[in-house]
């Protein structure tokens, strides 16, 4: 291909343009959208407590904390869990066994979530009401966070969903950067007589950090944005939860649930909650921006990822 | 095991593995993002839930519930047949719902024979399993008019209406006023006219109590408002002597979505407690104690799952899915299990309404069961062309008749509608006209 270097810089410059201009129109058409609903109910309504838009009342409160609840408990799972599936098919398994379990991963990530939703709710929902939340509130129950009946439905499951859902993505990252931390590092940790433990803690996984950062953050969008199968098994009520066993609603759940049959400020409302979603997604990702740029800053070996 | 490779070896197998992982991330990023399928995952909800619905395990119920279903079928077709009144006990004289006009036949002829073409409508999701079996029945036989219903719920079919873009719309509650008020005041008056008519059951899973459970709306209001709490309230004890009722707490199960059947049920209320406060409505405040899912299948899955739960659906799932469901009082002081007679003698009570008066809940009448509601295609009395403008009244008017549509509404468990709604239909259909202001609807 004889272009000249010109020819290249235009075309590069118009596709980042076009990527560019989608998200700003993205962006621009969310705002307008929501507009009508801050010219009529000013801003306070985002932190408002009351969803009832019979009565003209759009809080959006519960569903912040309800998506952040939700995402908080998957990623409490998710990261022990997923960290530690990664270390194993990275460096325990034997050989000829990780294509096929690095297989199963990916099967796991392609499962359409609305599966995972019907799964949750039909065979989830009748164990975590029968085993589960008797067993967290005889355990846990001194915290007072596990007050109030076992409905199955609610906090804890949405949070185990979406902890099923996410774990597909952080052992498929996280394996990978993992298996690219330089090997004369391990080598040479092992030849300083360094244990298999000592080797993971202080050379692979401290190599790989900004690399799991990157997975983890993924991991966190995609759980702050799953809609269908959050809205099957977290039980939509539109308050704030009093305990981690209650029923509750998040912002994807809340769109999905009203849009088909809202109308004016309700749907005005809908796609400011839309907006808060987008903010707290942009919230996320600077923050683990911040803190790749301050591990990259102090580790030894980093790969670059995300 | 922790094994040391050639770094030769071990990079050729991770580049690889990087690529594929960051392939699949890719995809799903894409697919899974926030808020931007919307559209798309709502219409992935419905299906799965009902075709994965096991029977409920107590036989009890369910036989009965089958019998029940089997009675209705059989006394929905001697309904149509001779037009008589309901089956049920009949021990009042129940008004018969009129007797169709005697031109039905060449209407319905005429309706066949609409000229070719594509149909675009859009709105009510409760209609769509009849939309879908009237129009690929009425394409079958007509040869060439096609008609691309989209179900993506009422409100939205309103605001395609009012932006011109459908040929018709469909709602399960009538355009108010103000929505009436954004329609383009060049497109002229717009016609409403019932499409079909549905009941909502109020649902229960209660394991241990075989007997059918009897209840009154003052009941069911208390349960749904969260101020009867535990089966064995005075309340409920108090309508079912003989019947042990345990003391676990009820699980009141609803519509997390805005919803046509939440309208009527909450209309029901409404009209028969005056300690209801939480208004008649497609969306309700609902206490804290209420699990909320969406559409009338995720409720159903619900039910189906949490033990000493109840809630409303809409009858046809509640039959589909074996579900135990109550008797509920009616006007007449007679406890009446939701069947489509029972339905369509409620229906019958009220022989005529429009899109500003057209509750018929708690209607008079021993077999009437009193929670049931129509659902309306809208459309608009002035039709921009000559063509589709005859598709719309043809199709429309075919699928609202018996002899057409109505004969395949049992089939899915749908409620007929009464013969005089049926007239009423007509009526309305043939004051629609062309651009140039010849009627379109004709009898051959």
């Amino acid at each position: 291909m004889a272009l000249p270097n010109g020819a290249y810089r235009g075309l590069l410059a118009t596709v980042a343009a076009v990527f560019v201009g989608l998200v700003l129109w993205f962006v621009i058409s969310l705002i307008v959208q929501a507009k009508p609903a801050f010219s009529t109910l000013g801003f306070s309504w985002i932190v408002q407590k009351t969803w009832d838009p019979t009565h003209g009342k759009f809080g959006l409160l519960p569903f912040i904390l309800g998506t952040i609840e939700t995402t908080a408990i998957a990623l409490v799972l998710a990261v022990p869990i997923g960290l530690g599936t990664a270390l194993a098919l990275a460096y325990l398994v034997p050989h000829r066994l990780r294509a096929s379990l690095g297989t199963a991963v990916e099967l796991l990530a392609a499962v359409p979530s609305v599966v995972y939703g019907l799964w949750g709710l039909i065979v989830l929902a009748p164990l975590c009401r029968e085993y589960l939340e008797p067993f967290l509130t005889s355990v846990f129950g001194w915290t007072g966070l596990f007050n109030g009946p076992d409905q199955g439905v609610g906090l804890v499951l949405a949070g185990i969903i979406l902890f099923v859902m996410v774990l597909p993505t952080m052992v498929a990252i996280s394996r990978d950067v993992l298996a690219v931390v330089p090997n004369d590092q391990v080598e040479g940790a092992m030849a300083l007589g360094a244990t298999r433990w000592q080797v993971l803690r202080k050379v692979v996984v401290p190599g790989a950090r900004t690399g799991l950062l990157g997975g983890l953050t993924l991991a966190t969008g995609r759980a702050l944005g799953e809609t269908v199968a959050v809205a099957l098994v977290i039980g939509n009520s539109p308050y704030i939860a009093h305990s981690i066993k209650s029923p509750a609603a998040t912002l994807p759940s809340l769109i999905v649930n009203n849009f088909g049959e809202a109308t004016g400020t309700e749907l005005s409302a809908l796609f400011g909650a839309g907006l808060v979603l987008l903010v707290i997604g942009v919230g996320v990702n600077a923050m683990a921006r911040a803190l790749v740029r301050s591990t990259a800053r102090g580790g030894a070996a980093s790969v670059a990822v995300a | 095991m922790f094994v040391l490779r050639s770094p030769r070896v071990r990079r050729t197998f991770t580049s690889h593995r990087y690529g594929r992982g960051w392939t699949s991330n890719a995809s799903y990023a894409r697919s899974h993002g926030p808020a931007v399928n919307i559209g798309l995952e709502i219409t992935e909800v419905e299906e799965p839930v009902d075709s994965d619905m096991t029977p409920q395990a107590d036989t009890g119920p369910r036989t009965r519930t089958a019998r029940l279903l089997a009675v209705a079928l059989v006394a929905a077709g001697a309904l149509l047949a001779a037009c008589s009144s309901s089956s049920t006990p009949a021990t009042t004289t129940a008004p018969i719902g009129g007797t169709l006009s005697s031109d039905n036949a060449a209407y319905l002829a005429a309706d066949l024979k609409a000229p070719a073409g594509t149909l675009n409508a859009s709105g009510s999701t409760f209609v769509t399993p009849f939309f879908n079996v009237a129009f690929h029945d009425y394409t079958a036989k007509n040869q060439g008019l096609q008609v691309n219903y989209q179900s993506v719920g009422s409100g939205a079919g309103i605001t395609a209406f009012q932006a011109g873009t459908v040929n018709f719309a469909a709602s399960d509650v009538p355009m108010t006023a103000s929505d009436l008020a954004k329609v383009p005041a060049a497109s002229g008056p717009v016609i409403q006219i019932p499409d079909t008519l549905g009941g909502i059951s109020v649902s229960y899973n209660l394991p241990g109590v075989t007997k059918r459970l009897k209840l009154d709306g003052v009941t069911v209001a208390g349960i749904f408002a969260g101020t009867i709490k535990t089966w064995n309230a005075p309340e409920i004890t108090a309508l079912n002597p003989g019947v042990t009722l345990p003391s676990n707490a009820i699980v009141p199960e609803v519509r997390a979505d805005s919803s046509g059947t939440t309208y009527i049920f909450s209309d029901y209320l409404a009209t028969v407690s005056p300690a209801w406060t939480l208004g008649r409505s497609k969306t309700i405040a609902w206490p804290a104690v209420a699990v909320q899912s969406p559409h009338n299948s995720g409720v159903a899955a619900s039910i189906k799952s949490t033990p000493y739960s109840i809630g409303y659906v809409e009858l046809a799932y509640a039959l589909q899915n074996n579900f135990t469901f109550a008797s509920i009082k009616n006007a007449a002081g007679v406890y009446v299990s939701p069947s489509l007679t029972s339905v369509a003698a409620d229906a019958a009570q009220k022989v005529n309404i429009s899109s500003t008066d057209f509750s018929i809940v708690n209607a008079a009448g021993a077999g009437s069961y009193p929670i049931a509601g129509y659902s309306w295609a809208i459309l608009l009395q002035k039709q921009t062309s000559e063509t589709t403008g005859a598709g719309t009244v043809k199709v429309l008017d075919w699928t609202v008749h018996t002899g057409g549509g109505q004969n395949l509404a049992a089939g899915i468990q749908n409620v007929v509608l009464p013969p005089a709604i049926q007239n009423q239909d007509r009526t309305a259909l043939l004051t629609v006209t062309g651009p140039s202001g010849q009627a379109l609807l004709t009898k051959s």
